[in-house]
């Protein structure tokens, strides 16, 4: 592990500037991967993250631009607004199972969406808001590719030790008792406040997204709705299912690998996703415990949503 | 109000829209009895479950346990007083090992705020370590320790029945509902699980059952409760229910 | 202002069977395969784009193409059911999942072919039709008839037809269904086929109403899980009611509200069903 930090800390200096933005990316996709994960390994597939990824880049973006607030004190508050807007909208939706639950959350992002591109003050309609400022602490900017490189790294690996962390706590244990709706109902009948813990659950996930968001704003300097859209919440999709979704580490190689793949295939825009749905496909039938499966034993923590399982139902209490 | 009664359903009703599941149903359990729940399919049986635990709200009526209304709290805070249920199905948590199982069963005895949990205090390592203890001796005591990092789902049924009675047990229940713990075994394991319950759990805790076999329940129990159609239709001693005619026709109405 | 109003509600009942049009075989298939096919919407817009390519591109008269689009739909559906659904059948999770894949590689793909303009087909229609003080546009009736036709069609060979009894057997117990020699494999394949025939003939239909272009899938899939939600996923009634309380909302909705906020009030519609009743007006438990 240290090993690997060590290698990361090194490389950017030998890289161009193109890589260093592709390895850029790979931390914000691999951050917004292990986000979507903690929610998704207690059996809610949410096909509406890119909301939270998205208020939190708006937020912050808003902050700095209108309110001139500093970066790095307008990223923790954008993330904490996007954790605050999951809380409320959990409690609501996290009631339901499957695809009730799937849907509505895709529902709140088009409607999010909606809202962004609708309204030219404040959010800056279809256009978006542009000349977001760059992050800078005590006087030092982070303008370069390499700096900013630094600052994602660093923001990943600090969301990846909290969550490991996390997983190896009790309440990460706990969490893994609300798997489907029958161990749900069974985690409830001897003790365990399972809404609790769905509800801390969905609202860490949302608030790693905006957070990640936030910083995406600033690395970008620019957002818009058409950002964040279904494609990107798919992207998270892809990313946990083809590097797998039993352990943290699934999401983090999948968002890796499929980021510098796509990057070096040059593939973008529809090419990319066209290349994500059949990789998609490709995994659901013939991988579907994702690439880690291939050195862990499969048995320990397979794939949700097996045979036995009952069909989704809508709701547990 | 109290006449040493553990848990007492006062005229517990539920409708679901326009389907009466339960009708006007009062009981009341003793402490250290072991009560049987007996009907035809549909009587109701898992319905009195879900409603004593919580899964589903009474349309009408109160259930106590000792003197504390418990109508309208949720599931697990049931559970942490003390109501304890086991299911038919889904009564292990399949993609954890034995040990893990049984360590989210012990969750009521840890007792330690998030803070602690997560920057893993002395306090907390201590207290996770007692859980680990207390979750080895209970699979020594069931001789169940060769499983301990098996993977509950991968077990043989028989084994996995007994886990999730188990499970149930570490939450420390004061009441104890099996939801037909022997469904899909064959005799020689539905002995051994029975045998278990009747000799093991009960002295535990006040067991209820709901089954499907009369004789087993009749073999075992102390008093059987009768389901039919959501009413209660009788309420005795073993010897007494088997001799019940309404019983026996309720039975033979449902061959 | 009374005009509006019933202008309104006709239009809000012709909507209504195109929405029960659409979302039919989104409801059969999750009733009798438990497949939540996400990828609905993305054959709907295919049957929009095979008119527009066949009635633009090949000169082919649009109700030729119509019915060209809704054969073509068949195998497609066969080839998808046997090749994508069949191996991974029963994990829910998995299926849903792959309909996502499907979805981006169907939406993807039409991008890439047919580039990102947006397309018009042109109407058969010439004229308007006129009821009482209201304009109804003839495209719109056409697509409410034959909606309406279609879904008594499928009612009929629901409820009268071998071929019906077999589905509604494997829909309430399939193991049962199974050994009285009812085939799952075969189900399943009639199922989808059906499903995306009518999705590729809703998206036919709409092609001269709406703009066309490979992003009309995901509204309209939103659109379809929000009526069979309303009316109850795997319920055909519910599905032929929450099409047109769906229906209705909107056109009523958008006179008093406005567009935009017509959605608003669906999305909010959608939460209190699913908060309060959960499995729908009609749905099954």
């Amino acid at each position: 592990m240290t090993g690997l930090v060590a290698v990361f800390v090194t490389l950017p200096f030998f890289l161009s500037k193109g890589w260093l933005h592709i390895l850029i990316v790979m931390f914000f996709n691999m951050s917004y991967a292990v986000g979507l994960w903690v929610i998704m390994r207690m059996g809610y597939l949410s096909f509406g993250h890119a909301a939270y990824i998205g208020i939190g880049a708006y937020a912050s973006s808003m902050l700095t631009t209108m309110l001139k607030v500093p970066v790095l004190l307008s990223i923790p508050i954008s993330g904490l607004i996007a954790a605050v807007v999951a809380f409320a909208i959990g409690k609501i939706t996290l009631r339901l199972r499957g695809i009730y639950f799937s849907i509505t959350v895709f529902a709140f992002t088009e409607v999010v969406r909606t809202v962004w591109l609708a309204f030219d003050n404040p959010f800056g309609g279809p256009a978006g808001i542009w000349n977001i400022p760059k992050p800078s602490l005590f006087g030092f900017k982070f303008s370069s590719h390499l700096s900013f490189y630094f600052l994602t790294l660093f923001f990943f690996v600090l969301v990846f030790l909290f969550l490991r962390r996390l997983d190896k706590s009790h309440f990460g244990f706990t969490c893994l008792s609300v798997q489907t709706r029958e161990t749900e109902l069974l985690a409830q009948s001897i003790g365990i406040d399972t809404a609790f813990y769905k509800n801390m659950s969905f609202t860490l996930s949302c608030l790693i997204c905006g957070l990640a968001g936030a910083l995406y704003a600033h690395y970008f300097s620019f957002v818009s709705p058409f950002v964040f859209t279904f494609f990107l919440s798919m992207d998270l999709i892809v990313f946990i299912m083809v590097g797998g979704a039993a352990t943290i580490i699934g999401p983090i190689i999948g968002a890796g690998s499929l980021t510098v793949v796509s990057e070096m295939a040059l593939a973008a825009g529809y090419y990319r996703t066209l290349l994500f749905g059949i990789l998609l496909i490709l995994v659901i039938e013939f991988l579907p415990g994702g690439i880690v499966s291939l050195y862990h034993k499969p048995s320990k923590r397979e794939s949700v949503g097996s045979k036995d399982e009952r069909r989704s139902t809508p709701k547990t209490q | 109000m109290n006449d040493g009664a553990l848990l007492r359903l006062n005229d517990v009703s539920k409708h679901f829209g326009g389907l009466t599941a339960l009708s006007d149903v009062t009981f009341a359990l003793k402490q250290a009895e072991f009560l049987g729940v007996i009907g035809p399919n549909g009587a109701g049986k898992t319905t009195i479950f879900n409603v004593i635990t919580g899964v589903y709200p009474v349309t009408k009526g109160n259930i106590f346990l000792m003197d504390e209304e418990i109508t309208h709290l949720k599931t697990h805070e049931r559970a942490r007083k003390g109501i304890v249920r086991s299911f038919q199905q889904t009564n292990v948590f399949s993609k954890l090992s034995v040990l893990e199982n049984l360590l989210q069963g012990f969750h009521n005895s840890f007792r330690i705020n998030f803070v602690e949990d997560f920057f893993n205090t002395k306090k907390s390592r201590d207290k996770l370590d007692q859980l680990k203890a207390q979750a080895l001796d209970l699979l020594r005591f069931l001789e169940m320790e060769r499983f301990r990092d098996e993977i509950a789902g991968s077990l043989p049924l028989g084994i996995q029945k007994k886990l999730g009675i188990a499970i149930a047990l570490a939450a420390n229940p004061k009441v104890l509902l099996l939801d037909e713990p022997v469904s899909g075994l064959n005799p020689i394991e539905i002995e051994s699980v029975m045998h278990f319950i009747a000799e093991t759990v009960r002295n535990k805790c006040t067991c209820v059952i709901i089954e499907h076999h009369v004789k087993t329940v009749l073999n075992y129990c102390d008093r059987i409760i009768v389901l039919n159609f959501g009413r209660k239709i009788a309420e005795g001693l073993p010897v007494e229910i088997s001799k019940n005619p309404e019983v026996i026709a309720a039975y033979l109405g449902e061959e | 202002m009374v005009e509006l109003l019933i202008g309104s509600i006709i239009e809000g009942i012709m909507m209504g069977f195109i929405y029960i049009l659409m979302s039919l075989g989104l409801t059969m298939l999750y009733g009798i395969m438990h497949i939540v096919n996400f990828a609905h919407g993305e054959i709907y817009m295919l049957g929009a784009m095979g008119v527009y390519f066949l009635s633009e591109r090949f000169k082919i008269p649009y109700f030729f193409s119509l019915l060209i689009v809704a054969v073509a739909s068949v195998p497609f559906g066969l080839l998808i059911d046997r090749v994508i659904f069949r191996p991974i059948r029963g994990n829910w999770l998995q299926l849903l999942v792959a309909t996502v894949g499907l979805t981006l590689i169907l939406q993807s793909g039409s991008w890439i072919s047919f580039g990102i303009l947006d397309k018009a087909v042109k109407s058969p229609f010439k004229s308007v039709v006129y009821f009482w003080t209201a304009t109804i546009s003839t495209e719109r009736l056409f697509a409410a008839i034959v909606g309406a036709l279609l879904v008594i069609l499928l009612v009929l060979l629901i409820y009268r037809t071998k071929v019906g009894r077999a589905m509604r057997a494997i829909e309430e117990d399939e193991d049962g269904a199974r050994l009285q020699g009812v085939s799952p494999d075969t189900v399943s394949a009639i199922n989808v086929s059906i499903g995306f025939m009518l999705a590729a003939i809703a998206g036919g239909l709409m092609a001269p109403i709406f703009v066309v272009n490979p992003g009309m899938g995901l509204p309209a899939v939103l659109m379809a899980f929000n009526v069979v939600i309303i009316g109850g996923l795997g319920s055909v009634p519910g599905c032929i009611l929450g099409g047109l309380f769906c229906g209705l909302i909107q056109t009523v909705g958008a006179v008093f509200l406005g567009v935009e906020l017509t959605y608003g009030l669906l999305f909010a519609l959608l939460i209190a069903v699913l908060v309060i009743r959960p499995t729908g007006l009609l749905g099954h438990a």
